[in-house]
């Protein structure tokens, strides 16, 4: 494979122009609380309309991964995780800044933070293409059961309730299906709207699903208040035997977050913890963990930004989005009408090197943006609530208009934003949602399609050794989900 | 609201909703033949949010009662959710895009700001704050991205 075939100058100018654009935003929403990485994706969204596919691929890239270092930062300086996924490091992390010095906290952050990014990326690199030769020969019973395995595993692993979690991805598939029938050319539940024919507007629905119903959730409380912390000890400093004590944790992390990545529906969340878990049964100073130890910070963040570069090579070779953030990275391909997919590895060799490429540049770029203005991003977080909101809301009805041009868009991301808002204050999860609106018609597509060309045989989904194994997983997950599901009783309530 | 009550309500409406999908979707003609048609699949998935629905509802209720549903800061999602609609509505009837987004940009500004005593400098940072932003969206999205709004 020859990576650095056809580069010219000003390819590379744009490609890292657009790289930087994202990382900073990236690093900045995932900085603030509260905002974080798929309404950074979402923002930025609209503006790959006017892009070259791979500036535009490699931008929303930057921003996913720079969104997992991000959320560290507000986890370590204020103990507020920025995102979800920036949990796990709360404890050491804020210990250690606490203890020590937020600037060592964040050294470890960003150098686990590297250090998955380059793991899951070079299993990215080396797996993408034997993988897409086997899924060259998958069939489309194959591609249903791998679809389902994903929206299954979402309700396995989730945190919240099984059964909310699965009418979430019920109503995403509806969704999904909204618009003319691929086979019969027929109007499914457009009620004869004419700007429903094309199905929902990605953009309108990913900015309702999270960009708006956030916003709601932003005005809760003083929406003056500002953190508070001290900037002065944020410069990141870390010695070579500081680095080398967090390399063991951040490998371990890598490789939990690059197979975790790998297994559509999982996601950072759980390969945080479960890499926190592993790097502490590994380490010769477990009792140091929660007390400020290096190893409990580059472990989570390492398996953070490994699993980009794992749940990318599922949506790159088989077309299917492991995590929420990659579902919406899909529609700048499906803007730039790129099906993912093993025939997009064959037929688009120069933008699957460039993403290749750019995937490693990106890492490095997020270390140097990382070492320079971390403390800069740091600053951004006493910027309060009532400035915020009203940013996000004007930039989310621009990128939305952006998309099509139609006003109708805006009604309908105003009205998912308040459904979700609803949806989310009782448990429902978005991000399966969404999820389950991307893989839909890869789904139904190749349900029916697997049903037609089998003569209406069901037995087709179970014939071949493949997607006997498959139907063999799908079976054991929802065996799992429904134990889950019957052990959990009253369901909890998240906040968010 | 208890939130065993806000629980019934959504499996409720969701149910309704997904009969809906059903009413709309299962009589779709299927000019293949075979068991799934352009209405099979949702229906399918509809068929199974109602049962999963009917899961959820049988638990809540058997369940203990639960915290009560608070909706924190209520009354400016309401406010802004207006101020959205009459943003929506008045530019699909007027146009004049811009001029709109700045009165509803430096609006919200003053309005969440109101939060502490509100002075007349905040005031005029907000409105001056609105009107770069506004000015800058206008330059990067009508000369370099080609949008009319």
């Amino acid at each position: 494979m020859d990576l650095l075939a056809h580069l010219d100058l000003a390819m590379l100018l744009s490609a890292a122009g657009s790289i930087v654009l994202g990382l900073f935003v990236g690093m900045l929403f995932g900085a603030l609380p509260g905002l974080g990485l798929t309404i950074a994706i979402t923002l930025l969204l609209p503006l790959t309309y006017t892009m070259e596919p791979l500036n535009a691929i490699l931008m929303l890239l930057a921003v996913y991964q720079a969104a997992e270092y991000g959320g560290s930062i507000s986890a370590i300086a204020l103990g507020i995780p920025g995102t979800v996924m920036a949990a796990p490091i709360v404890k050491d992390g804020r210990a250690m800044a606490q203890e020590s010095s937020p600037g060592r906290a964040l050294g470890f952050s960003l150098y686990g933070s590297t250090l998955g990014g380059l793991v899951g990326g070079l299993v990215l690199i080396l797996f993408a293409q034997p993988l897409a030769r086997f899924a060259l020969r998958l069939g489309d019973a194959e591609f249903f059961l791998l679809g389902l395995m994903g929206l299954v595993a979402v309700t396995a692993f989730a945190e919240r309730d099984p059964i909310k979690v699965a009418i979430s991805i019920c109503f995403g598939m509806i969704a999904g299906t909204i618009g003319l029938d691929v086979f019969t050319g027929m109007p499914r539940l457009t009620f004869d709207v004419p700007q429903l024919y094309e199905g929902l507007n990605l953009i309108a629905l990913v900015v309702g699903l999270f960009a708006f119903s956030e916003a709601f959730f932003m005005m809760a409380g003083n929406m003056r208040h500002r953190f508070m912390f001290d900037a002065r000890q944020m410069k990141i400093t870390l010695t070579l035997r500081e680095m080398l004590g967090g390399l063991k944790a951040g490998m371990i992390g890598g490789v939990i977050g690059t197979l975790l990545g790998i297994l559509p529906g999982v996601g950072s969340t759980v390969a945080g913890w479960l890499s926190y878990s592993a790097a502490k049964s590994a380490s010769r100073h477990p009792e140091k963990f929660g007390r400020g130890s290096g190893e409990g910070i580059a472990a989570p963040d390492s398996a953070n930004n490994a699993v980009v570069g794992g749940a990318l090579l599922p949506f790159l070779t088989l077309g299917i989005p492991g995590t929420a953030g990659i579902a919406i990275i899909a529609g700048a391909f499906i803007i730039h009408g790129i099906t993912p997919g093993p025939q997009m590895i064959r037929d688009h060799p120069d933008l699957i090197n460039g993403i290749f490429v750019g995937f490693i540049v990106t890492t490095f770029g997020m270390f140097l943006m990382g070492k320079f203005l971390s403390r800069g991003f740091a600053r951004a977080l006493v910027t309060p609530n009532f400035v915020l909101v009203p940013g996000v809301l004007i930039l989310s009805i621009v990128g939305v208009y952006t998309s099509r041009a139609q006003i109708f868009d805006l009604w309908l991301a105003l009205a998912i934003g308040a459904g979700a808002y609803l949806m989310r204050r009782l448990d429902y999860s978005v991000a399966g949602f969404v999820l389950a609106f991307v893989l839909s018609p890869i789904i139904e597509v190749s349900f029916r399609r697997a049903l037609l060309i089998s003569g209406d045989d069901y037995t087709v989904f179970v014939t071949r050794p493949i997607s006997a194994v498959l139907v063999a997983v799908v079976a054991a997950m929802l065996g799992y989900t429904v134990l889950k599901a019957l052990r959990r009783r009253p369901p909890a309530r998240h906040e968010a | 609201m208890p939130s065993k009550t806000a629980d019934l309500l959504m499996y409720a409406v969701l149910a309704a909703l997904a009969g809906i999908v059903i009413w709309q979707t299962h009589a779709l003609p299927n000019p293949f033949g075979g068991t799934i048609g352009s209405g099979g699949f949702p229906t399918l998935m509809a068929g199974l949010a109602i049962l999963l629905c009917a899961i959820g509802a049988l638990r809540t209720l058997r369940a203990a009662a639960g915290p009560k549903l608070e909706f924190p800061g209520a009354a400016k999602g309401a406010v802004t959710l207006g101020a959205m609609i009459l943003l929506f509505g008045l530019w699909q009837a007027i146009g004049h895009f811009f001029l709109l987004a700045f009165v509803f940009l430096a609006g919200l500004l003053c309005f969440y700001a109101a939060d502490e005593r509100l002075s007349w400098r905040l005031v005029a940072l907000n409105l001056a704050g609105s009107a770069v932003v506004i000015g800058l969206i206008k330059a990067f999205f009508t000369y370099v991205l080609f949008v009319r709004f």
